[in-house]
């Protein structure tokens, strides 16, 4: 009866069918700006984690312990992270007054720290009121929309919605809402996980080749398609919105940055593999702002590229 | 009719999410999705999608959608972690200190806890001082260096060529022990070959299908090759000359050994001489004590003598004999073959709970994977404890084992700071080994 059971749950929730990637590829121009340099010699700083902070055009880079913080021109302007007090940062987003929410790992532990804009620890974070069922919740990407902290545990497809105090507000468990089957989540590949500054869930799952997009009520939406031409899912990983909801994911097997409008039309994509300033080696997560898409690869510095749409 | 068309794909969708389980896998046992690694027509538009110049980023050999054939495969296999998740063997470059010093206590390690262990050991190199003398522990003596351009892996510069053999460094790859295409297959006899019978799922796992005779095959453990493998991109005389191993994981065996029960893979027989294809002379099956010239016993004749029986099934911990429960015998941190190819005596202990007996016996054999990772540590060679130094673990002002935490003396903690020696032991603390812990050769020796 587990069958259709599933059937079921899937028909309920996924509300848009994963269509096929309708091409409009001339929607998108990009063009290649730079690469970023931190200044201390991390040319490659792998599939770092990327946020993209509006307020101040700020674009925060988490890797190898040590959030860098760079302007829009890519100039490095802070650094912290790499001692005790934090312990490694693995992901941050900035709060609406400026302080740093930052997950980080220490001890064998995942903590999740507040932090003022220096990014000295001001307090750590307890979660209450979390649910049974969300014990040993580890989350390991971080979104703030609207005041509201959300975490998430790609592993475990989980994601848990906070005041800045810890307060659990809503919890989600995105295998099931997806209808996904009993095994293992970490074995379904969600990859890519953002939110919208409404508050919508964006998030990728690679082993079925699809991005999806949950509502603050919980409604479904998803979309992708299977292949390697323009537009559609091989390995599907970072996924962000920009300001006008238009999604952005990269496929790390094609090594594209594909644009999706908020219909998830296909716009168009950039990127593939080479040797040229704008090619990209397996790109992964994402920030997207400002007309400007920043794009972590797994060899090589994030490279920064502007988008103009017609 | 689109709302029809529509609820047609639904239902498409729907059925799909039911069967996900299977959805999940990608080789299940034998050749995966071809698009999954290579690119058909390599096209994007009218030119190229993957040029045909060599460097990162490039490749297109093969038609590969990787710089290299392990840059394809670590496109999945690779991940930014914070904790053991999956089929990951690799953590992102991102999420670790590849270069530190004096134990940095904010240096970070790989996190990755397979039985093969995590090939982000062998970018970590490391100065610390051993008696005030600087040294320095490369990290591509840690294990398998493998060649990945796109993942900044790079031949290992210090044995060009497989130690005991003469595998050519730069031409180690994921493949040269996995078949990537997954062609050898294990029949119900036992017997092994390239075609015959379809793959009907994957061999690895205790909770895999078991094959039919005359119906169907299942994957050889791990997809590793068999008698005569060599990869296309190897040249020279390097076709296997052994068989597959005998051996089940099981399913779940990425995570941390510290609470719950270890990750008991069966192994079962042949896997010293599936080594031995590369490293030759490694091979050791007729090891005899007080006779020089000969190497430590590592094959399926080194059979476990009695009084190693003896040392394995009662040791606790260092100078500490008296364990009695033949289910709390087996360690993870040493193990051995069991001696038998016959899957109903291995499935059913490859489980994740130390609540079946898997004590040494006088038919158990040692197998190069009592000490070595098939991948990489945190351990100089690749191995599963610290044997270049006595002592594993300290102790405290009170009398408890800790891990050393010195960042002015090295020579035990091997410039690791204490998270990253209990990852290197897959968790567990300190005081799983006791204070003043000599190393685990002790468990068969007894020296301690």
């Amino acid at each position: 009866m587990k069958a259709p059971l599933h059937i079921a749950l899937a028909l309920v929730t996924v509300t848009l069918p994963a269509i096929g990637a309708r091409r409009n590829a001339d929607a998108v121009q990009s063009s290649f700006l730079y690469a970023i340099d931190d200044g201390a010699g991390r040319r490659s700083t792998g599939w770092a984690a990327l946020t993209w902070e509006p307020k101040n055009s700020e674009l925060f880079l988490v890797a190898n312990g040590v959030v860098d913080i760079f302007n829009d021109n890519g100039l490095a302007t802070y650094s912290f992270g790499d001692d005790a007090q934090v312990g490694s940062p693995v992901a941050v987003a900035a709060l609406e007054n400026g302080d740093l929410m930052v997950v980080a790992s220490r001890e064998m532990a995942t903590l999740l720290l507040r932090c003022n804009f220096r990014g000295e620890p001001q307090a750590t974070v307890e979660l209450r009121g979390l649910p049974a069922e969300f014990a040993g919740f580890s989350p390991n990407a971080i979104g703030v929309a609207a005041g509201k902290i959300y975490l998430a545990d790609k592993n475990a497809m989980r994601v848990v919605v906070t005041e800045p105090d810890g307060a659990v507000v809503k919890t989600y468990e995105l295998a099931k809402l997806i209808g996904l089957g009993p095994k293992d989540p970490a074995e379904a590949m969600m990859r890519g996980f953002n939110v919208d500054r409404d508050g919508n869930l964006l998030f990728t799952v690679a082993s079925v080749f699809s991005a999806y997009v949950v509502s603050p009520e919980g409604k479904v939406r998803a979309f992708g398609q299977k292949g390697s031409s323009p537009g559609k899912f091989n390995i599907v990983s970072g996924i962000a919105a920009d300001e006008d909801g238009r999604l952005f994911i990269t496929d790390s097997l094609r090594a594209v940055v594909m644009v999706f409008d908020p219909s998830f039309q296909f716009l168009g994509e950039f990127g593939y593999r080479g040797p040229d300033p704008e090619n990209l080696v397996s790109p992964f997560n994402l920030a997207v702002g400002n007309g400007r898409v920043y794009v972590t690869q797994s060899r090589g510095a994030v490279k920064a590229f502007a988008v103009r749409f017609d | 009719m689109k709302t029809t068309f529509r609820t047609m794909l639904y239902g498409i969708a729907a059925a799909a999410f039911a069967l996900a389980p299977k959805a999940y896998a990608f080789h299940s046992g034998g050749v995966a999705e071809c698009e999954g690694c290579h690119t058909m027509h390599n096209t994007r538009g009218s030119g190229k999608a993957v040029p045909l110049a060599a460097g990162v980023g490039n490749g297109a050999k093969y038609l590969l959608q990787g710089s290299d054939q392990s840059s394809t495969c670590l496109n999945c296999h690779n991940s930014a972690d914070v904790a053991p998740s999956s089929y990951h063997i690799s953590t992102d470059d991102s999420m670790f200190t590849m270069v530190g010093a004096d134990a940095n206590v904010a240096d970070k390690s790989p996190v990755e806890m397979t039985p093969g262990g995590d090939f982000g050991w062998v970018k970590v190199t490391r100065t610390f001082k051993v008696r005030g003398t600087p040294t320095t522990v490369e990290g591509q003596g840690r294990g398998h260096s493998i060649v990945a351009s796109d993942y900044g892996y790079a031949a290992d510069t210090s044995n060009t060529l497989a130690p005991g053999g003469t595998y050519p460094a730069t031409s180690l790859a994921c493949s040269s022990c996995h078949d990537p295409h997954g062609k050898y297959r294990r029949f119900a006899d036992g017997t092994y070959a390239t075609t015959g019978l379809p793959i009907f799922g994957s061999g690895s796992y205790g909770t895999s299908v078991d094959p039919v005779a005359n119906v169907s095959a299942v994957g050889a453990y791990r997809i590793l090759g068999g008698v005569g493998y060599q990869p296309k991109s190897v040249t020279g005389n390097f076709a296997f000359a052994n068989g597959n191993p005998t051996a089940v994981a099981p399913s779940t065996y990425n995570r941390s050994e510290a609470t719950g029960g270890q990750t008991h893979v069966a192994y079962g027989k042949g896997m010293s001489e599936w080594c031995a294809n590369c490293h030759t002379a490694m091979l050791e099956n007729s090891y005899a004590s007080g006779v020089s010239g000969h190497r430590h016993p590592a094959g399926s004749g080194a059979k476990l003598t009695a009084a190693i029986v003896t040392n394995y099934n009662s040791y606790v911990s260092s100078g500490i004999m008296t364990n009695t429960d033949p289910n709390r015998a087996y360690s993870t941190l040493a193990p051995f073959e069991l001696g038998t190819a016959d899957y109903t005596v291995l499935k059913p202990l490859a489980i994740n709970t130390d609540t079946k007996d898997q004590s040494a016996s006088a038919t158990a054999n040692v197998t190069c994977l009592s000490c070595h990772r098939a991948h990489a540590s945190a351990f100089e060679y690749g191995t599963r404890f610290f044997l270049e130094n006595e002592f594993m673990t300290i102790a405290d002002a009170s009398n408890a084992a800790v891990y050393d935490s010195s960042t002015t003396e090295g020579k035990i903690n091997n410039g690791l700071n204490v998270a990253e020696q209990t990852n290197a032991y897959y968790g567990r603390p300190a005081t799983a080994f006791g204070p003043n812990a000599r190393n685990l050769c002790n468990k068969c020796h007894a020296k301690d």
